[in-house]
Parts: structure tokens; sequence; C-alpha cells
């Protein structure tokens, strides 16, 4: 009946490590796990792995789409970087995306802060500030179009008490980008604002109560308690509205084509411009890629950055 | 109902050894407890019965057809799970009829297991609640619920009172007995908890390391416990024990410790004079009062009421006697305390076994 | 006795007075935080509520009334047939509704079953497909623009269904958000269903799904509003009228330069944004928190 201790002179066993427990998946089922990613690799190969590799090998080349790509080497790339009209729409994306996030940034967060107490009708103003962004950008482009007309458009009731109206606001090339990047942080605030306050409330009110203890006031409670414990959030909002500014394309589209004079013509409207309006396949990848790099460049700045030091 | 036997089995993980050589043959209508702290590799073993867990080396018997190749719903099993697994979004009628469904039983038939299920249980107003409506204890009756149903070979828990509070845990461990002695199927229950296992079980086997420590009859282990992990593991409070020398003096055979304390040996011993041993007693067997004993001096006094828990140091060895007169005396003063030799459980210090 | 009694009345009275009188006395953090958010809903529902009034005018009215003019008979519905006379608005809506509900169930199927293998079992280059699926995350839809036009070209699907449907079908953001939520499903679940007698494609199907509605819900959420915007594929991928989506057909009408008839076009904004807006104010919490959720988890 009893199975002699094998072990010497120990009193104890030492127990098991914890990681063989770890491992809870156990019959493996290789089998029917393959099946089940398998459309979802299949696809990802087919319509992104293979079209990424295809981007860089068309840079390389020159097509118009009706003969046969000619391989050129890098003569795309060496031309981007003189050509004017790639530099310009280059400093026009990063204008766009800065200001916007100087922008849309601080004020979700003013909002979120505002919103994120009990007061009442809470869960309207909620509602209300984020509608925008469930409704379709090309209508919405569409509204401030009109609201943007020189004449008896809805801008007024906002310049006419300063004694201002008649704004070219779409058609002069210093007030374009302000036009788009009012129309941007009007319909975004309110997205970035619902992630803000997710991220605030997931900050538990004792430590509030516990730094309210030691004394601190509200700015310290903001800047000690409400920042850093924020960060995490305001890295994914960083990150997630970077790559939606700089790849914002149907409100250029449809508010201001680009214009006037390549004021708002940010990279990826160019890019469509030089595809499809164009035909110039490979030099539109070049610049696609080129364009992909930077992204990427920056985003892995972004995290290194603001990752919370831990 | 059916007869398990477990012989040389084996489970690595990668370098890990969880269970290595367990050999068990439980008789059709069993209730076997497995026993141990965590980590010891007896939910490895249970989990391997059940078909969850893959099997290293070695084989599993049930009925006599080898079952480690036999996917987890053919070894006709059925498993109550710790936190219950219990399917969030079906019913309690649906959650105990779900696996008679999947075998394409006729309705009729499935109705009527649920309908006698729940009867033993006591489940009958809760059938078409969800478990999220449910209470502890509640759920516990439906995950067994959920085992009857199927009346399977072999019913396997895993820890199942361990999310239960202290009261309910007591009652649900005589209704699990219970419905064991209805059923009469074979049960391999796994715990961390040594009352439940002595309480419960027709067989215990204590498990450490990935190996078994010792099996037997409840009492079995309690009186002859087979080495110092046993001895220390079985028993609340645990079993004192004192390292010493075996030596002849003017009181007869004695156990000299470290720091020069005597405790008594039966005469019968000479064999073991000059060993190094671990002489054990339990804290129920010390008795208050003079004799061929050691003197103690109390460092806490806990009154239970029944029972009265003296924690006290023998030198500077900590000793716990539970005694059932009321003690008057307070911390700091020194007691006699008689240890019986007929009680007295010894072990090899080197190899830990009982001598 | 008495005079306790009344003391104690008194005093109860001087209390309610008191708590009335804070409640009633301004508080002037309340009122500012209340100013600053009603000004900002004014901003946010000033210009669609302007869109509406614009819809009931004529073109004239625009310059020569002022901003909130509504004429005493609207021309709501004359605007509604000048936008039903120049564009097939009925048949861009179908053309969206078709394309984004394809999509989006065509995600929430393949995305879970990816998401579900990828959270619960160990298999041999799960990490691999795991990774690389994420790090798609990062490659803007403009860089793949050109090759996946040039893909679906020879595959002969421009101007289709398949053309607008397909390469879209599944999105690594699903896969991702799908496998963060079943990680969370517990183990044992899955294996008293494999005792039960489960498959493993009835246990993701019958057991996991469901416990994970909400989930799926967001998901939905935001593929279909997502597609439901989406403008540079369809401009690209569609010739015709045909195959034109909602936002493609928006974007093409005031494209029309010949005089812009504002009235006009306020009303077709209106009646694309009309289903959203009612869809949004009934689920308008579940908008909310998919968006919420899709940040970050604790």
């Amino acid at each position: 009946m009893t199975e002699p201790m094998s072990g010497a002179a120990s009193l104890q066993r030492p127990s098991l490590p914890m990681k063989g427990r770890r491992k809870k998946q156990t019959y493996h089922y290789p089998g029917t796990a393959w099946l089940m990613v398998a459309p979802a690799v299949l696809f990802f190969c087919v319509f992104v792995f293979y079209p990424v590799a295809n981007a860089i090998y068309v840079s390389f080349t020159s097509w118009d789409l009706v003969s046969p790509p000619k391989f050129v080497g890098l003569r795309n790339y060496i031309r981007l970087f003189s050509d004017k009209s790639f530099l310009n729409s280059a400093l026009v994306t990063i204008y766009y995306t800065l200001i916007l996030i100087a922008l849309e940034l601080p004020l979700a967060l003013g909002l979120a802060i505002l919103l994120d107490r009990k007061i009442k009708a809470r869960g309207l103003y909620q509602a209300i500030i984020f509608a925008p962004a469930v409704l379709t950008m090309v209508a919405v482009a569409m509204i401030w179009r009109v609201v943007y007309t020189p004449v008896g458009g809805l801008y007024l009731m906002f310049t006419e008490p300063f004694g201002i109206a008649g704004l070219q606001w779409l058609n002069d090339k210093d007030l374009a980008m302000p036009a788009v990047l009012i129309v941007s942080v009007w319909k975004n605030v309110g997205y970035y604002m619902v992630i803000f306050l997710a991220g605030l409330q997931a900050i538990p009110t004792s430590y509030y109560e516990a730094a309210r203890m030691d004394g601190a006031g509200s700015w310290k409670l903001f800047r000690h308690i409400t920042l850093p414990l924020l960060k995490p959030f305001i890295l994914f909002v960083t990150v997630v509205s970077i790559i939606r500014a700089s790849q914002a394309f149907s409100l250029f589209y449809s508010l201001t084509n680009g214009g006037p004079a390549s004021a708002t013509k940010v990279l990826p409207y160019m890019i469509y411009e030089v595809a499809f309006g164009f035909n110039r396949m490979g030099y539109a990848s070049a610049m696609a890629v080129v364009m992909f790099g930077v992204l990427l460049v920056l985003t892995a700045i972004q995290f290194r950055v603001l990752r919370p030091q831990s | 109902m059916a007869r398990v036997e477990i012989s040389q089995l084996e489970k690595s993980y990668d370098d890990v050894d969880v269970v290595r050589g367990i050999d068990i043959d439980i008789p059709d209508g069993e209730f076997v407890v497995l026993v141990g702290p965590s980590g010891c590799g007896k939910s490895t073993l249970l989990r391997m019965i059940a078909g969850l867990e893959g099997i290293t080396d070695g084989e599993i018997r049930i009925d006599d057809t080898v079952v480690n190749d036999i996917a987890a719903k053919d070894r006709d099993i059925a498993m109550v799970f710790q936190n219950y697994a219990l399917y969030p979004h079906m019913t309690v009628a649906e959650n105990m009829s779900f696996a008679l469904k999947l075998k394409g039983e006729p309705k009729p038939r499935i109705d009527d297991a649920v309908k006698r299920a729940s009867a033993i249980l006591g489940l009958d107003a809760l059938l078409q609640r969800l478990p999220k409506q449910l209470s502890g204890g509640q759920r516990q009756r439906v995950a067994m619920g959920r085992a009857i149903v199927r009346d399977p070979k072999v019913f396997l828990f895993d820890e199942p009172l361990s999310n239960l509070d202290a009261k309910l845990r007591v009652q649900m461990r005589s209704e699990i007995k219970e419905l064991h002695q209805r059923l009469k199927t074979t049960t391999i229950y796994v715990t961390h908890d040594q009352i439940e296992a002595m309480t419960m079980a027709d067989r215990i086997v204590v498990m450490q390391g990935g190996v078994v420590e010792q099996m037997g009859a409840p009492l079995e282990l309690y009186d002859k416990p087979a080495n110092v992990f046993v001895a220390t593991f079985i028993g609340s409070p645990s079993m004192n024990l004192y390292p010493g020398t075996v030596e002849t003096s003017e009181d007869g055979l004695v156990v000299r410790t470290e720091e020069g304390a005597t405790m008594p040996l039966p005469p019968d011993r000479k064999d073991l004079v000059g060993s190094r041993i671990v002489y054990g007693i339990r804290p129920e067997d010390i008795v208050v009062g003079s004799g061929p004993g050691a003197i103690a001096r109390i460092s806490t006094v806990e009154p239970t009421g029944a029972e009265t828990l003296l924690l006290c140091k023998v030198g500077k060895v900590s000793t716990v006697v539970v005694s059932r007169e009321r003690v008057t005396l307070g911390p700091g003063s020194d007691i006699a305390l008689t240890f019986p030799t007929e009680r007295l459980h010894l072990f090899d210090q080197a190899t830990g076994r009982r001598l | 006795m008495t005079i306790t009694a009344s003391e104690n009345q008194a005093t109860a009275v001087r209390r309610n007075a008191k708590s009335r009188r804070r409640k009633l006395k301004p508080d002037p953090q309340g009122i500012l935080i209340h100013a600053l958010l009603i000004f900002a809903s004014a901003i946010i529902v000033s210009p669609l509520l302007w869109m509406v009034v614009t819809t009931m005018k004529e073109q004239q009215d625009i310059f020569t009334k002022p901003l909130w003019y509504i004429p005493p008979q609207p021309r709501l519905f004359e605007n509604i047939q000048h936008v039903f006379n120049k564009i097939d608005f009925i048949r861009y809506f179908l053309n969206s509704l078709i394309v984004s509900t394809s999509i989006t169930v065509l995600d929430l199927f393949f995305s879970s079953m990816c998401g579900f293998a990828l959270a619960k079992y160990r298999f041999p280059g799960r990490d691999i497909v795991f990774g690389s699926i994420i790090a798609t995350m990062m490659i803007p839809f403009i860089v793949i623009l050109v090759p996946q036009y040039i893909l679906v070209r020879d595959l002969g699907w421009l101007d289709s269904y398949a053309g607008l449907i397909i390469p879209a079908a599944i999105s690594s953001f699903g896969i991702f958000m799908m496998r963060q939520a079943f990680l969370g499903t517990p183990d044992e679940l899955l294996e008293a269903a494999r005792i039960d007698g489960a498959s493993e494609w009835r246990i993701l199907f019958q057991i996991v799904l469901p416990m994970h509605v909400p989930s799926l819900i967001s998901l939905a959420i935001l593929r279909f509003l997502g597609e439901w915007d989406s403008l540079l594929w369809p401009l690209v991928v569609t010739n015709g009228e045909n195959m034109r989506t909602m936002s493609l057909g928006l974007a093409l009408l005031q494209d029309d330069r010949y005089g812009t008839d504002i009235p006009m076009l306020m009303t077709a904004a209106t009646l694309a944004l009309f289903p959203i807006v009612v869809v949004y104010a009934f689920l308008q919490r579940y908008f909310i928190k998919s968006v919420a959720g899709s940040g970050l988890k604790q």
C-alpha cells in the first residue's frame, strides 16, 4: 500500500514549479486550430502581405497599367526627393496631423474630465458630443461645405458678432487647412473623449481619496494621479490619431479636393491622384512606401517615449 | 460503474515532470480522495483520467479498457470543476441535458434523466434559471446534476468545494458523501484540504512532488503515517516533530533534542540507540500533567470551546497541545507535558520514513 | 417630553431648510461645467440642425434670408425629389447596405474563428500567425491601394460586389478584439463541454460565441460604420452607377459644379444620415461602449 519516499534527506519534497500548471491547453488540437486560422491566414497572405510586397516591387518600376511594368531601380525614390509637389504634400500631411492632434487630444481630454463625474444629463452630453463620430464622413463634408459658403453659410453665426463675413474658407489657401481642421476636430473629439473617459473611469477612486488626504489640490491630483495613470490611454490615442490623421482621405476628397493650389493635398490624396489620375503606379507606390516607412519609425518612437516606465 | 487502474503513469511538460510513476487501483464503487499541497500533481492526475491532459507514459484503464487514446467524451466519465464551469447562457435544465442532447438521446429520455437528477439534488424549482441567478451552493449542485444526468462510470471532482464559504462547504461535503452512498458510482475526488479527505474518503491517496506518498483508509493514514510528510499533512493541528538522537539515560530510553530536552521512548526500541530520528506526537495525544515527557513554556492559549489549543515551546521547538480540559494557565507560565509512549510516531531523520 | 419633541421638530425643520438652501444655492463649479458642456454640445449640434433647416429652403433663401429662416411652405418634398432625380439614391443606399453588412458578417465569422484558435489552442506557428496579423494593423491602406487594385483587376472583380467586399472581409482588428475577448473564457468551460461530448467547433459556436455577444456587437458596430464610411476603395474599384455606394454617390454629387443646389445637397446629406442617426439614437450606449472598449483594457 505504501510507496516509500524516494528522495533522501528531505522532509519535504520541493513542490513543482507553477510553470507546469499554467500551461492549461493540454490535449492539443493542432488540426482544428489550423483549420480555424486558415481562412484568415490565407486572406492576409493574398490581400495584405502579397500586396505589400507587390507595392515595394512596383515602386521600383515605371508602370501605367497598360503596358508592362518597366524596372527603373531607385529612380522613383530619387525623383521623389526633388519633387516639390511631393514635398509639399508631405509637409501638408505633417502640418495637418500635428495641429489636429494638438487640438483634438487636449479638447477630448478636457471634455472627458468634465464628464467624469456625476452630473445631470451626463449621458445626453456624451451621446451628443460623440455623435459626429458615427456620421458618414462624406455627408459631414457636404454639410460643412455648405456651412463654409462665403455668403449665407452657418459659420457667420460665429464670425458676424466680430464683424467678419464673406470668408472664402475653401478657396483661400490660408483658410482651407483651418477649415478642414475644424471639421476634423468636430468629428473626432467625441470619439477620443469616449476613450479617455473609459481611461479615467478605470482609475480607482481610492487613489484620489488617498491623495486628497495627503493634502493634494485639484491640480496636483490631475498632475500626479490622473495624468500618469492615463498615460497608456494617451499613448494609445496619440498613436491611433496619428495613424488616422495621416491616412485621412475622404474628408479631403469631398471637402477641398486637395485645393486650393494644393494647400490641402495630403499624401493619401496625392498618391491616389498620381496612381489613378495620372496612371503612374510606380511613382505612387514609391510615395506610399516612403510614407509607410516614416509612419513605422514614428510609431516606434512614440512607444519608446511614452511607454509607462515600470 | 467501473474499476479504474492507473499504472506507471507519468506526465511531463517540456522538462518538468509533474507526475512520476503513479500506481493506483480503484475498485468499483470506491470513493478515493487525492490530496496534497498545491503543485503536487493531483489535479494533473485527475485531468489525465478525465482525458483532458495527455499521458506521457504509463496506462489508465477504465473497466479493463486502456483509455490513453480515447477522447474525454468517449470515456464515459463526468467531471465537476472547481469553478463549476456551468454554461452561462444555458438554463439549469439545458446545462444538465447538454451532454445527452449531444449524444442524440431521445427527448423523453433526457427529460426523465434531468428530472431524476434534479429530484435527487433538490433543483426542481431552479430548472429554468440561468447560472448567474443561483447561489454558490446551488451552482455546485447544478454542476453535480450535470454529472449525475449522464450516469457515468466514474465521477471526477476537482476541488469542487473550494469556492464555497466554510459553512456551505461542510454541508456540501456531506451531500456529496450521501450522493455517493446512494449512487455507488466510482468517485475520484481531488482536494488540498485534508479534513475533506478524511471525512469523505473510503481511501486517501496522499501525493507530493508528483508521487504517491501513502495510500490507505483515512484512519490508517492518521494512525500510521508512512513518513514525515504524511504525518504533518494529515491531522489538524499538525503533528509535533522533534529531531534528536536516541540515547539511554537514567529514565530509560530517550530522545535528546539539539537543545538537550529529553523525551521518553518505549523500552522496546533499543534498536534505535544512537540513531538520529524525528520524534513525533499529535497535539491531541499529549497529556497536560506530570509524567514522562517535557516541560514547556506557554506562548499563546486559544480556547475554542470544546477544547483548548496551547501553543508552547519545548526548548526552542514549537509545540501545539490540544487539551480537552480547560486550562487556567496564561502565557509565560511553564507546564508539564506527558508524552504517552504508545502514541509516538518515530521517523528516520535521513529518509523521513516511519521506523 | 413635549418640549423636547417640539425642539426636535424645530431642529428638523431647520435642518430641512438648511439642506434645501444648500440645494438651491448656486454651485459655481457645477454651473461652469454645465455651461462648457452645453456650449460644446451646441457646436456639435448646430451644423446638423442647420442642415435640417436648410432642407426646407429654396436656393435663394440661403443668400437672402436669415441663417435659421424656415419658409412658411417648407420645400422638403421638392428637395427630396431633386435628389432622387439627380442620383439613384435607393440603389446607392442598398449597395452600401449589402457591402457593409456582408463585410461585417464575414468578419465576425472568420475573426471569431481565428481569434478563438489564437486564444485557446497551442499549435505550431501560433505566435507567428498572431504576430504577423497584429503587425498588419500598422500598414496604412494607402500603401496597398495600388497592388490591391491590380489584384482585384486581375481577378476580374472590378465593379462587382466581390471586389468591394472580399478584400475587406477579414480585419486584423477584428481578430485581435475577439482574441482578447476569448482569452477571458475559463478553460474549464471548454473542458466541461469536451467531456459532455462537444466537438471543438461546437464549443466555439454553441458555448463560447453566445457568451461573447457584447464583443460581437461591438465589433459589428465598428466594422459596419467603418465600411459604411469607406470612400477610397469604392472610388477606385467601381466604374459605373450600378456598384456605387452611398459615400461615393454623395461625393460625386457634389462634384457637380453647375451651380451648387444647396438645399438639394443638404437634403441628400439628411437622407444619408437619417438612418444612422435613428439607429444611433436607439443603440447609442452600444456605440459608445464599443469605442470605449476598443481602447485599452486595464
